[in-house]
């Protein structure tokens, strides 16, 4: 009787003082996904967090973790697995390099304005650094002005909060990242999601959007703006970018692209979606990006006219409260664009993009070769490879753990349950030879048997029918 | 790995007697391996994989003994419920039924 009060009382909101009295009863309503915490991600937790301590290039180093209570608490042996083939770092061109001659000009900015900026944007935290910077991101996107900030994730959030607010509508894609729907949740705008790149479901919800207005008092909405992605990181798939901008245009919306992923990864020259699409920079209303994920540095911009990113330097949260980006990261991204734009004299940064081009397209065609399930549009460089059981994540990592390379494997929160995937991301610094290890280990391990099993290092036949008429031809030829 | 194995197979074929005994164990141990495999698959289409040693234990214990029980039910019931099936619809298909009416003198 007191545990079903407790039951009724203690749902939505929750009674605090009442929690507190009956603290030694275990609480009968607690959501999925602390159930799916506690018994499906502890046992196999000890294939995530796990400790780099090398530069994460094409290959890398891992500290060696191992657990007595499964999974509850780790300690490290103190030893280091050494070169394991990195499949999960986003170095899509291979920047994440130390090579102390590609490094020079980083150094150099090192020791003259050292690691810490110590102040914000509006202080007294603007370098002549970000300056150039921003001018280069301007220049490399082909855009009137960009504006740069410390972290790629609080660029999102705390940008889209100061371009809309209440009374206007956010049309968002089914598979955003957290960023943008943290920054949409903030804004206070009303959210209506859109299937993930379905046209139009998008034109539906636009023209109701138009035509009934506002939810209660029926006005016009101040602002229309659509939130999309250029690569969707769990995915691969790539946004249907010329069918959205006739969209935006045939209904005056505004369009925000967020490429994270595809800047620098996709286009004949790496700027990304607008280019691979072979439209105008100047049709996208504000084009956001990062520079995690292919010059190797940390840090997000966004970029547009003038007189947005102008309202953004003023307005924006990050850039009154952030500090800014630090001058040798600057500086990395700095030498990395310059590269791919070829202003430092070589060819090196094309080079890049077309490695990574001929590696994405070959390791595509492997995998698809064996016979796996892999999602996204063939030039992406991110490939899910399907994994469909939750109870096949941790085999997986394991495995290929064991076979010394390091892949990342998602799971419930950041998927569906039942569309659980290991997702590889492709580097232009990867080898023809480590691609081959991947994809003929990948196909050893799951479509073997012994080896896949890890009971015996011979590796057995394919599938029964093989081996029976062997065993037909054995008894024949002892016949004979 | 594969053109060695299927070279390995072709080759097997022109052994002289002395080596079957080798080859007889080598496949063997390939059936032995092939049922690892699929006891392998087994835990991870159940997500059994996952468990501590005693919960797949209690696991395979309830599987097995449910299994053993459909089994049985089957070899029971099912060889009368075809019997059954069968003269019904051959009853519906216009077949006489097995008449029970006999001439009597």
């Amino acid at each position: 009787c007191i545990l079903i009060n407790h039951f009724f009382l203690c749902n939505g909101n929750g009674l605090s003082s009442l929690a507190d009295i009956f603290l030694d009863f275990v609480p009968l309503y607690q959501d999925f996904e602390n159930f799916y915490t506690r018994n499906l991600y502890m046992r196999i937790r000890d294939n995530w967090n796990r400790p780099i301590c090398s530069v994460p290039g094409p290959q890398f180093d891992l500290m060696e973790r191992v657990t007595d209570d499964y999974n509850w608490t780790f300690r490290f042996t103190g030893r280091i697995i050494k070169n394991v083939i990195n499949m999960g770092s986003y170095n899509y061109l291979g920047f994440a390099e130390t090579d102390p001659n590609a490094l020079k000009t980083v150094t150099k900015e090192l020791q003259k304005y050292g690691t810490g900026i110590c102040s914000t944007r509006q202080e007294m935290g603007t370098l002549d650094k970000h300056v150039e910077l921003e001018n280069l991101v301007a220049k490399f996107l082909g855009v009137e002005d960009a504006m740069v900030f410390g972290m790629g994730f609080a660029t999102n959030s705390m940008n889209i909060p100061a371009l809309v607010g209440k009374g206007c509508l956010i049309l968002s894609d089914e598979l955003n990242h957290t960023s943008l729907v943290l920054g949409a949740r903030l804004s206070g705008a009303t959210i209506r999601i859109f299937k993930h790149n379905n046209m139009q479901s998008l034109e539906k919800l636009l023209r109701d959007a138009i035509i009934y207005g506002q939810p209660r008092s029926r006005r016009a909405w101040r602002k229309i703006i659509i939130l999309v992605e250029g690569i969707y990181s769990m995915e691969g798939s790539i946004v249907r970018l010329p069918e959205i901008v006739s969209l935006k245009r045939k209904y005056k919306a505004y369009l925000y692209l967020d490429e994270a992923h595809s800047i620098g990864a996709v286009g004949a020259t790496g700027r990304g979606v607008v280019e691979y699409f072979g439209m105008n920079p100047d049709d996208v209303d504000v084009l956001m990006g990062t520079f995690t994920k292919s010059f190797g540095a940390a840090g997000g911009y966004i970029a547009g006219k003038k007189g947005l990113v102008d309202f953004l330097r003023t307005h924006s949260h990050s850039a009154v409260y952030a500090t800014s980006m630090c001058p040798p990261v600057a500086e990395q991204i700095i030498r990395a664009m310059k590269c791919l734009m070829g202003l430092d004299g070589t060819t090196q940064g094309l080079q890049r993009v077309r490695q990574l081009g001929k590696n994405t397209r070959y390791f595509r065609r492997r995998l698809h070769e064996m016979g796996f399930i892999i999602y996204g549009n063939d030039d992406s460089p991110v490939v899910p490879l399907l994994l469909y059981m939750p109870g096949k994540i941790g085999a997986f990592a394991r495995r290929m753990l064991e076979k010394n390379i390091g892949v990342v494997v998602v799971g419930f929160p950041a998927t569906p349950i039942t569309e659980s995937r290991a997702r590889f991301c492709v580097s232009a610094a990867h080898t023809r030879e480590m691609l081959d290890t991947v994809s003929t280990d990948v196909l050893l391990k799951l479509t073997s048997d012994a080896k896949g099993a890890g009971r015996s290092c011979v590796s057995v036949t394919l599938n029964l029918s093989n081996s029976f008429f062997t065993f037909v031809f054995l008894v024949l030829s002892l016949d004979l | 790995m594969l053109s060695m194995e299927k070279a390995g197979k072709e080759g097997t074929c022109q052994q002289s007697p002395s080596q079957n005994h080798w080859n007889l164990a080598m496949d063997i141990k390939r059936v032995k391996d092939y049922i690892y495999w699929l006891y392998y698959q087994y835990l991870l289409i159940t997500c059994s994989y996952v468990l501590e040693p005693w919960e797949q234990s209690m696991f395979h214990t309830i599987t097995v003994t449910v299994f053993a029980m459909v089994l049985y039910t089957a070899y029971v019931f099912v060889p009368i419920h075809i019997r059954l099936a069968f003269e019904f619809f051959s009853q519906i298909f216009g077949v006489q039924p097995d008449s029970t009416v006999s001439v009597v003198n």
